[in-house]
């Protein structure tokens, strides 16, 4: 009978499975992935116009006084549209991230006062609406709303203060 | 009777040699197992991050998504993912996981530190009835208040082994 020595039988396996000599384990492997962030400018918003309803008409009704994104006035109700002189919508400017999408979070409401008297403004509107892109990392958004206006409403020079809000998503 | 009679002969010189380069033709047996193989299929993602004036962290689950912490803050969301590769092997053969500790980003100046990683599954896996499986890979990275605008890149390295 030959005369050898025993050999472990992990170490023959491995000669059987391994056959010619290889470099790596047949038993476990690695790979490589990349990882990659960028770093962009914060989101940001100015404002560069105020919301103004301009002449208004109380009537001995209530009634409303609706301004578009585009500044057209309408009404309805017992209220009457007066001098157009300074009308306008509301305008802000957004600056950030060339490629950012945006979302546009408008108040429910605000109120304005001469002091003594209030109405409400509600039903804010923007255009762009709900959410947009900045182009080349600016933006412009028209904002609009209506203005309630109470039977008799006290005559009188009306002001109050509303926030926007822009945030990437 | 073995089906390499010579076997006994060549191990014996490849123990002495310190190589194993003996060859045999025996026929591969049931019990060996496929090799394992790992390929990449799609990379880690942090997507745009606002660095606001504090340190933070933005996190990229194994699951693909994205939350941040401290003084940082998330811009877009295009290209967060989490990394996916498959493994592939002998069908229902469990595997083990090993995940760096950290990797750097950077963008040939400023670096960003990514640790805290993550996988789905955690630890080992089971490749399924057909020999794969994918898993999934998340991390965290760590953001200073005044990081550098850029973009930032780097890699990290996954290894399975049979267990």
């Amino acid at each position: 009978m030959t005369s050898f020595r025993r050999i472990p039988l992990y170490l023959a396996t491995a000669l059987l499975m391994g056959g010619a000599a290889q470099a790596q384990s047949s038993n476990s492997d690695s790979a490589t992935a990349s990882a990659s962030a960028t770093i962009v400018s914060a989101i940001a918003i100015a404002k560069t116009a105020d919301l103004d309803f301009g002449e208004v008409v109380a009537g001995g009704t209530t009634g409303t006084v609706v301004l578009s994104t585009a500044a057209e006035r309408s009404v309805t109700g017992g209220t009457t549209l007066g001098n157009a002189a300074g009308t306008a919508a509301a305008s802000f400017s957004v600056t950030g991230d060339s490629d950012g999408s945006f979302s546009i979070t408008l108040p429910s409401s605000t109120t304005i006062t001469d002091g003594t008297n209030n109405m409400t403004v509600d039903n804010f509107v923007s255009s762009p609406a709900g959410s947009s892109t900045l182009s080349s990392g600016t933006a412009t958004i028209s904002v609009g709303a209506t203005l309630n206006v109470g039977a008799d409403q006290v005559a009188g020079s009306y002001t109050g203060t509303f926030d926007v809000t822009v945030t990437y998503n | 009777m073995p089906v390499c009679p010579r076997i006994a002969l060549a191990l014996a010189a490849a123990l002495a040699s310190g190589l194993a380069a003996s060859t045999c033709a025996s026929p591969a047996r049931a019990e060996d197992p496929t090799p394992l193989v790992l390929a990449v299929n799609s990379s880690l993602g942090f997507g745009a991050i606002v660095a606001g004036g504090a340190a933070g962290t933005v996190t990229v689950s194994a699951a693909g998504d994205r939350s941040a912490s401290g003084g940082t803050f998330l811009g877009s969301p295009t290209g967060v993912a989490a990394a996916s590769f498959t493994v592939s092997g002998e069908p229902n053969l469990t595997f083990s996981l090993v995940l760096p500790s950290s990797v750097t980003l950077d963008n040939g100046g400023a670096t960003m530190t990514v640790d805290s990683f993550t996988s789905l599954p955690s630890g080992s896996g089971t490749l399924g009835p057909a020999g794969t499986e994918e898993v999934r890979v998340g991390a965290t990275l760590h953001v200073s208040g005044t990081q550098t605008q850029a973009s930032y890149s780097g890699t990290f390295d996954l290894t399975v082994a049979y267990n």
